[in-house]
């Protein structure tokens, strides 16, 4: 089936849901300017393309693209400033994030239920919550402005690399489990 | 893409985990905590569906509410997942067929179990617009883990048999059979017995019932006079369906018919409508290899009996009938109703055949007015006006040789066709005295 065949057989909640992913990558791009950060038409476009695929195929490893994609972009194009731009940033990824993560729970026609929904309402309080704190707690550390420590850095860095670990064998476990 | 029965990594968690390590990564080593923050939300989705990791590989099964059912009615097709503790979202798609509807159109349907019981029921009305035995219920069926981080699937489940028994046309007839020949039943016989019809009134003969003297008459005449009455006799009747020829689209219950629908649910119809009466009812599919008999009883076990068999009619199943090694096994005295458009040899040849035997034979002519088989196509066309004319010359054919034939169209098509065919016998029976 193309994905134009699966758009033909959305479900209207399903639609919407689409022109959420199409409509989230857009807003992050307008964001960036309103944040501050410089505006590159070209890579603006290539993200558009990017976001259109995803819309087309939400289920896919594009939206993992988008993501990171957008990321750099943020990376390359903003100052670094820790305002009210950065949360909508923030708010903005996981919204596509969730459209997309909805659109891949089941085939072209699926209508989400409201337990369903109720559900996902519900982490996403808690997700947000989570960028509102780091959000909150690194102003906070930006204001203290403490002096650079390589402790602290090293530390975090250890985390990550622990957390990655954990992914690698979780991730890597199932996909030799499957044969691919 | 089907990825098998076993729990894998969803886009979904590769999304959240990836694009969290990395923007995180990234925000340390450069030192951009802005960058943190747009990883937290993913990170914290990735934390969840990573400890929501699925043990526990679930069985699906799917079964129908009912196996049989009328055409229009609805069942529901029943998907149950066992060993779906792990399971929190799961998803069932109906493979769609001719004729079956369900109700969501898309024939995808969700269930969200939050208190992880151990068991998720996906249930989805289905209907089938049109008789026949199907093969419902197959689709595929999926399942994902607590934060949407595993997958389960797509897996395939298999189809059920589902018999759509005929919705029987409209009918209803005030005509008495005109050959009853039983021994009870609610038509007025030749003879004379107990029964409701008024005969005649004659003189009193040993083994009268009192209750049957008429006291006017005998007044009148200084003799005891009784009144007699005909007895009440049950009917035999022979369905005939010529499923070796269907003509026509058919488009379900609401839409247009073919001539084999026709045939069906005229048949389904007039069976209902004598069994109910009492009378016996019997049936031969023209054109069928399997269950093309049901012997000659009454009851309404035989109803169910005549129209399951009704709905197992395949058309054009067997065009190479052997007319010659055919047992029809009437029952004297029966009538024979043939539905049929009269457009196969076959067809042709039995009812001749039939009427040959000196049997009340009818034909049901079951081609609808509106029937449109040539569409847009002149030579099509233009052909299957010749057909009708061929039709036409053979039908008027089987009226010469004493055959009536009648178009279905519900109610009373038979009634005037059955007193034709009751006066013609009792001309007859006065003509042998």
């Amino acid at each position: 089936m193309s994905p134009l065949d699966r758009v033909a057989l959305s479900t209207r909640e399903e639609r919407a849901m689409r022109a959420v992913v199409l409509g989230s990558a857009l807003v992050f791009l307008a964001l960036v300017p309103l944040g501050g950060g410089v505006f590159h038409p070209v890579f603006c476009a290539v993200a558009v393309a990017l976001a259109v695929l995803v819309a087309l195929l939400p289920e896919s490893n594009a939206a993992l693209g988008l993501v990171l994609y957008l990321g750099v972009l943020w990376l390359l194009s903003m100052p670094g400033h820790l305002d009210g731009w950065t949360l909508a940033a923030a708010v903005d990824l996981y919204v596509l994030h969730l459209a997309c993560t909805l659109l891949s729970l089941g085939p072209p026609g699926h209508r989400p239920d409201g337990a369903l929904l109720a559900l996902w309402w519900r982490r996403s309080v808690l997700c947000l919550g989570a960028a509102v704190l780091v959000w909150a707690a690194a102003r906070v550390v930006a204001f203290l402005d403490l002096p650079p420590s390589g402790a602290a850095v090293g530390l975090a860095l250890v985390l990550l690399l622990g957390w990655l670990a954990v992914l690698t064998g979780r991730l890597g476990g199932e996909r030799g489990r499957d044969g691919s | 893409m089907l990825r098998g029965s076993q729990w894998h990594a969803s886009p979904v968690l590769v999304r959240a985990a990836l694009g969290s390590a990395a923007l995180s990564v990234v925000a340390v080593v450069v030192g951009r905590p802005d960058l943190l923050v747009l990883a937290a939300p993913l990170l914290v989705h990735a934390v969840g569906a990573v400890v929501g990791r699925p043990r526990r590989t679930p069985a699906a099964a799917v079964r129908l509410g009912t196996p049989y059912v009328r055409e229009g009615e609805g069942t529901l097709v029943r998907v149950s997942l066992d060993h779906a503790e792990d399971v929190e979202h799961a998803v069932f798609a109906l493979v769609g067929h001719k004729h079956v509807v369900a109700r969501p159109a898309s024939g995808v349907v969700g269930a969200t179990d939050t208190e992880h019981a151990g068991r998720i029921a996906l249930e989805l009305p289905v209907a089938s617009l049109r008789w026949g035995r199907r093969r419902i219920g197959d689709g595929l069926v999926a399942g994902t883990s607590p934060w949407g981080g595993y997958a389960w699937g797509p897996v395939p489940v298999f189809p059920q048999d589902l018999t759509v028994l005929p919705q029987p046309g409209v009918f209803d007839s005030r005509t008495a059979s005109p050959h009853p020949i039983g021994l009870v039943g609610q038509h007025p016989a030749r003879r004379r017995g107990d029964g409701s019809e008024f005969e005649s009134i004659r003189p009193f003969q040993p083994g009268d019932r009192l209750r049957r003297v008429q006291w006017r008459v005998s007044l009148r005449a200084g003799t005891l006079h009784v009144t007699s009455t005909v007895a009440e006799e049950d009917a035999s009747v022979l369905l005939l369906v010529d499923s070796g020829v269907e003509v026509g689209r058919s488009e379900g219950l609401p839409g247009r018919s073919s001539t084999l629908d026709v045939a069906v649910r005229a048949a389904a119809a007039v069976a209902e409508h004598y069994l109910i009466r009492g009378d016996r009812v019997g049936l031969r599919v023209l054109g069928s290899t399997r269950h093309n008999a049901v012997h000659t009883a009454a009851g309404r076990r035989h109803l169910r009996r005549v129209v399951d068999t009704l709905a197992r009619v395949v058309p054009g199943e067997n065009r190479d009938l052997d007319l010659a090694h055919m047992r029809f096994q009437v029952p004297a005295g029966s009538i024979v109703l043939v539905f049929s458009p009269m457009l196969s040899r076959v067809s042709v040849v039995a009812t001749s055949t039939l009427a040959a035997r000196g049997l009340d034979v009818v034909v049901v002519d079951c081609l609808p007015a509106d029937i449109d088989v040539a569409g847009d196509d002149a030579r099509a066309a233009l052909a299957w006006r010749m057909r009708l004319l061929e039709r036409e010359a053979l039908l008027a054919r089987l009226r010469r040789s004493g055959i009536p034939v009648v178009a279905w169209r519900g109610p009373g098509t038979l009634d005037e066709v059955l007193r034709r065919l009751g006066r013609r016998g009792v001309r007859t029976t006065a003509g042998h005295r």
